[in-house]
């Protein structure tokens, strides 16, 4: 069952203008794996921090 | 050569133009010469335009000898090749635009410059779209002190041109560090002005949020004069308290500084501490925040940046760019706002450490110049290399990276004072306050 969080790469990337049915980008998805990873963690590191009562710029 | 040992900065150069004893065509015409004999070592230079620059520098001789020169007439700067020069190509470090657009007008940043009399005389090199990737087929700037090291980036060629003497200053850009990192490496000044103090009009965007466009300069001196011209406002350096105060940045999340570049920061402080300068020890545990939050606002906002040329056919970005920018495309939207919140948070943290000292300190880069520059934001190497730098980016307050007055291996180390929002000029005047009391790191064209 997918949580909160999870990210599906192949389904964002096609909606992100990636065509996972096109060898070429399909070999580019592949080839981002690493940085995916990367990219999830940095994620998991944001969804973490505290801002609470924070809006997105002072007032 | 001569030509840096006798007028080492801005001020000394425009008091012999005033004099009548040197002409800013000579001094054009040297430093175009100078561009020339490095660059097959350095490969700073992208492009220059002589007979703009000579022409520019006539007309400079002219308003020297009626009395009308501006701020910084007479004065050769360069501009990275991310904004626009009128009349000359724009190709922001990469090849993906096979047929580079021809600039109409100057960026805004430009304009000033030449308003205010500076005679800008060349583009230089960048890493691919000022995102931390040198694109193979445009090739990496050397550094000026040991060619088989990077002079990093993205404002690559600006700070090894400016360190060697092509040209006074460098017009660079700072989107995670990009102006201060290289002038670490290549010992040189490096200003990132406050978020929004300079215009970044006709200058590509990487992150609308942390871009800054600010000055590479020898000393700390010459960048607030090149900043001054920059926002139209007149040259009025304030006096530096008698005891300044520093709060020396404490570790946070993990400590990436190498034993060289720690052992030296070391000394640099006690060397501060000698010469009056109050040092004390300041904690801004949100700080650990700062990393993963910038990494997704600039991975996000490039992304839309880059949006409609990332599936055009002839557009060519290298590998790592690419996977960059498309990585970039993925990141959720509640993932970005979350990241723009805690920037506020963090801006409310550091406002907060800088009341009570006029600057806090830190190194600029934890390590001296590599032999390759890391993919920014990528791994270990590619995040703790802006690990100091990039917080700052985020809060936008004004941060300069100041050369230590001694080598370490043989290369320069970078510390960083950040001020206080809105305080670049004060900033700059506390740090040309450290250059002439420790005194300045030499040329490596010496």
């Amino acid at each position: 069952m997918r949580q909160e969080g999870d990210v599906l790469w192949s389904e964002i990337a096609r909606y992100c203008g990636l065509e996972p049915e096109n060898p070429e980008e399909a070999a580019l998805l592949e080839r981002m794996g690493p940085m995916l990873e990367a990219l999830k963690s940095q994620l998991a590191a944001v969804r973490r921090l505290d801002v609470e009562g924070y809006a997105l710029r002072e007032d | 050569m001569a030509l840096l040992r006798e007028f080492p900065s801005i001020e000394s150069l425009q008091c012999a133009y005033r004099r009548g004893t040197l002409s800013p065509v000579d001094v054009v015409t040297e430093t175009l010469e100078r561009a020339e004999v490095w660059q097959d070592r350095l490969r700073a230079i992208v492009l220059t335009d002589r007979s703009a620059a000579l022409a520019a520098a006539h007309t400079s001789e002219r308003r020297y000898r009626r009395g009308t020169a501006g701020p910084l007439e007479g004065v050769p700067v360069s501009v990275k090749d991310l904004m626009d020069v009128a009349g000359m190509p724009t190709r922001y470090g990469t090849e993906w635009l096979r047929e580079p657009p021809i600039a109409r007008a100057d960026a805004r940043a430009v304009h000033h410059l030449r308003a205010a009399g500076a005679v800008i005389f060349a583009k230089t090199r960048l890493l691919e779209c000022a995102y931390g990737i040198v694109n193979p087929k445009d090739g990496a700037c050397r550094n000026p002190w040991d060619l088989s090291r990077t002079s990093g980036g993205s404002s690559s060629g600006a700070a090894a041109a400016t360190a060697v003497g092509i040209g006074y200053a460098g017009l660079g850009s700072d989107t995670g560090g990009s102006i201060r990192i290289p002038a670490a490496y290549c010992g040189v000044v490096g200003l990132k002005p406050t978020y929004g103090r300079v215009s970044v009009q006709g200058v590509l965007p990487l992150s609308y949020t942390c871009d800054h466009v600010g000055a590479l300069a020898r000393s700390a001196d010459d960048a607030a004069r090149v900043l001054c011209a920059l926002t139209g406002a007149p040259y009025a350096p304030p006096p530096v308290p008698e005891v300044a105060r520093l709060g020396l940045l404490a570790p946070w999340g993990r400590d990436p500084v190498t034993p060289g570049v720690r052992e030296a920061f070391a000394q640099f402080v006690t060397q501060l501490q000698a010469a009056g300068y109050r040092v004390e020890p300041v904690e801004i545990p949100e700080l650990a925040g700062a990393d993963p939050a910038l990494m997704t606002v600039i991975m996000a906002e490039a992304a839309a940046v880059h949006r409609t040329w990332l599936h055009r056919q002839d557009v060519r970005y290298a590998e790592m760019t690419l996977q960059q920018l498309r990585a970039g495309a993925m990141i959720p939207a509640v993932d970005y706002v979350q990241a723009l919140r805690y920037r506020t948070r963090l801006i409310e943290a550091v406002d907060r450490a800088l009341t009570p000292v006029d600057a806090l300190l830190s190194p600029a880069c934890p390590w001296v110049a590599p032999t390759k520059d890391p993919v920014f934001g990528d791994g270990d190497e590619g995040s703790a290399e802006g690990w100091f730098s990039g917080p700052f980016n985020v809060t936008g307050h004004p941060a300069l990276s100041l050369p230590l007055p001694t080598l370490v291996q043989g290369l320069p180390v970078g510390a960083q004072l950040v001020g206080r929002t809105g305080g670049d000029v004060p900033l700059c005047a506390l740090a040309q306050s450290i250059q002439t009391r420790l005194g300045t790191l030499r040329s490596p064209a010496d």
